[in-house]
């Protein structure tokens, strides 16, 4: 059997808010292999940011285990936990660019914190902005770029880091549906030509349709069903998943209508 | 013609009293708002604490601040400390004292405003590039929060610029308290200079607040 690139096992995270507590995570355990494109699906409030975001640790879960390319990050220190999520790639639904920086200087600057000589990190940003089809853009301001092309900086500049792990975070939520395929097709090709593996993150099946291989569907705080997409789709068991696909089909009726 | 009084300021030194005097309120202002603008960065920082002793702390320090007018806490450090504590205060340094309390309280709110409302994605964005605490709060935060803090500060600036009058009560010469000399001493010769002086002294509030508010102006439309 393959080893797992990313695996956790077990994770729990409960927070405590003023009405109560609640358990965003109960015991989930997944696996991803090396170069999967993995999507992880659930309503809003399932639990899937409380997850990806425990896979390089900006949350610490309660218990359980996560472990990158064999590596237990949890036992790691601060500077080699911050030297790991380097390589840990990872986007949002909001670009978190820096408003006050040009296009190019936006992707110079994780390797500006690296220390990568100007020259070179100018360089490497121009091609990174040449592959997300931005080239021409190098001099603009993001105030002055539409959303999809907001993502493209986001993901150039995640790609400084040559990072071998892709987590996407409800990347594609706040874009209209030819601009979600766009920056899909986008993430697609990156991973063909780059080979990172990545985690998707999702309420949307038509996303998980358009480029994962694997999904995991969760709900509140459990993973329902994990396995390929395809038979997941043709023979959802979980009722989670059968709402979903419920969901996506409504959506494509209204479309069609 | 009516006679609006502005020839007693050519009189003798009137012109240069008057400007002296301004100079002190100008320097009252900025000294005070050089101590507030320290303390309230790091009384903001703290103010953001999750600790209920400093939050109780500063909420108090905060709603004193706002509910005392500032000529009464004038006159409580300048004629309270005479009696309490027998110091003879200057009136410049009470002045000082009781700006510097009120700004840096107003000060302190404003960046514990402008802190809080830097989102939460933000921090996670840049420790998700592997930034160093160091780094994150040098390249994301501090640009972030200096850049919703300065057009307010500089509102607040403007604010305590104008207040300074107000240590005229407690008998500093500074414009008012120049003007009103001038005046009293020319009742006689020229009944109407009160007309004329306060516009004069009106006129050099005008030319120092507003180069500020117009510059505050303009950078809240550049940031915003
Ligand atoms: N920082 C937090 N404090 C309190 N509750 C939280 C926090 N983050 C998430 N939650 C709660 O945990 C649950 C899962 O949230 P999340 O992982 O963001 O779900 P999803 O990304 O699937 O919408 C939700 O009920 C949410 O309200
Ligand atoms: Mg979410």
């Amino acid at each position: 059997m393959e080893t797992a690139y990313i695996e956790v096992r077990n994770l729990t995270k409960t927070y405590s808010a003023k009405n109560g507590n609640v358990e965003a995570l109960k015991s989930v355990s997944l696996s991803v292999l090396k170069n999967d494109i993995f999507g992880v699906i659930g309503l809003s409030g399932a639990g899937k940011s409380t997850l990806v975001r425990c896979l390089n640790l900006l949350e610490r879960p309660d218990s359980g285990e996560v472990f990158i390319g064999g590596q237990n990050l949890l036992t790691l220190g601060r500077e080699q936990l911050r030297l790991r999520r380097q390589k840990i790639g990872m986007i949002f639904q909001h670009f978190n660019l820096l408003e006050q920086q040009n296009v190019l200087a936006n992707v110079c600057f994780p390797m500006e914190i690296r220390g990568v000589p100007v020259r070179q990190r100018k360089e490497k940003a121009m091609e990174l902005l040449k592959k997300v089809g931005l080239e021409d853009k190098a001099g603009a301001y993001p105030s002055q770029l539409s959303g999809g092309q907001k993502q493209r900086v986001a993901i150039a500049r995640v790609l400084a880091n040559e990072p071998d792990i892709l987590l996407c975070d409800e990347a594609t939520s706040a874009l209209d549906p030819e601009t979600t395929k766009t920056i899909l097709d986008l993430l697609k090709s990156i991973h063909d030509t780059m080979g990172i593996t990545m985690v998707i993150i999702t309420h949307e099946m038509r996303v998980i349709q358009e480029i994962c291989t694997k999904v995991a569907v969760l709900d509140q705080g459990t993973v329902q069903e994990c396995g390929s997409v395809t038979k997941i789709f043709n023979h959802p068991k979980s009722k989670a998943a059968k709402r979903l696909l419920l969901i996506r089909d409504t959506e494509e009726m209204a479309d069609v209508g | 013609m009516l006679n609006l009084g502005i020839d007693v300021l050519f009189k003798g030194t009137n012109f240069l009293r008057l400007l002296g005097g301004l100079w002190i309120a100008v320097r009252i202002s900025l000294i005070s708002v050089m101590i507030s603008i320290i303390a309230g960065l790091v009384m903001g920082m703290l103010m953001t604490s999750p600790n209920v002793v400093l939050k109780i702390f500063f909420r108090t320090y905060l709603e004193i601040v706002r509910i005392m007018p500032q000529m009464v806490l004038l006159f409580i450090v300048y004629f309270g400390t005479t009696r309490v504590f027998g110091w003879d205060l200057s009136a410049e340094y009470a002045a000082v004292i009781v700006f510097s309390f009120w700004g840096a309280a107003e000060m302190g709110d404003l960046v514990r405003g402008a802190l809080i409302s830097i989102p939460g994605i933000q921090y996670e964005s840049a420790q998700a590039l592997g930034m160093t605490r160091p780094q994150m709060y040098l390249y994301v935060i501090l640009p972030q929060t200096v850049r919703r803090l300065i057009p307010l500060s500089i509102n607040l600036i403007t604010r305590m610029i104008k207040t300074t009058s107000l240590v005229m009560m407690i008998g500093i010469v500074e414009v008012l308290k120049v003007a009103q000399q001038i005046i009293e001493a020319n009742r006689r010769t020229s009944p109407n200079a009160a007309f004329g002086v306060f516009a004069v002294v009106f006129l050099l509030y005008f030319l120092i607040c507003w180069p500020v508010s117009r510059l505050a102006g303009y950078l809240e439309k550049r940031w915003s």
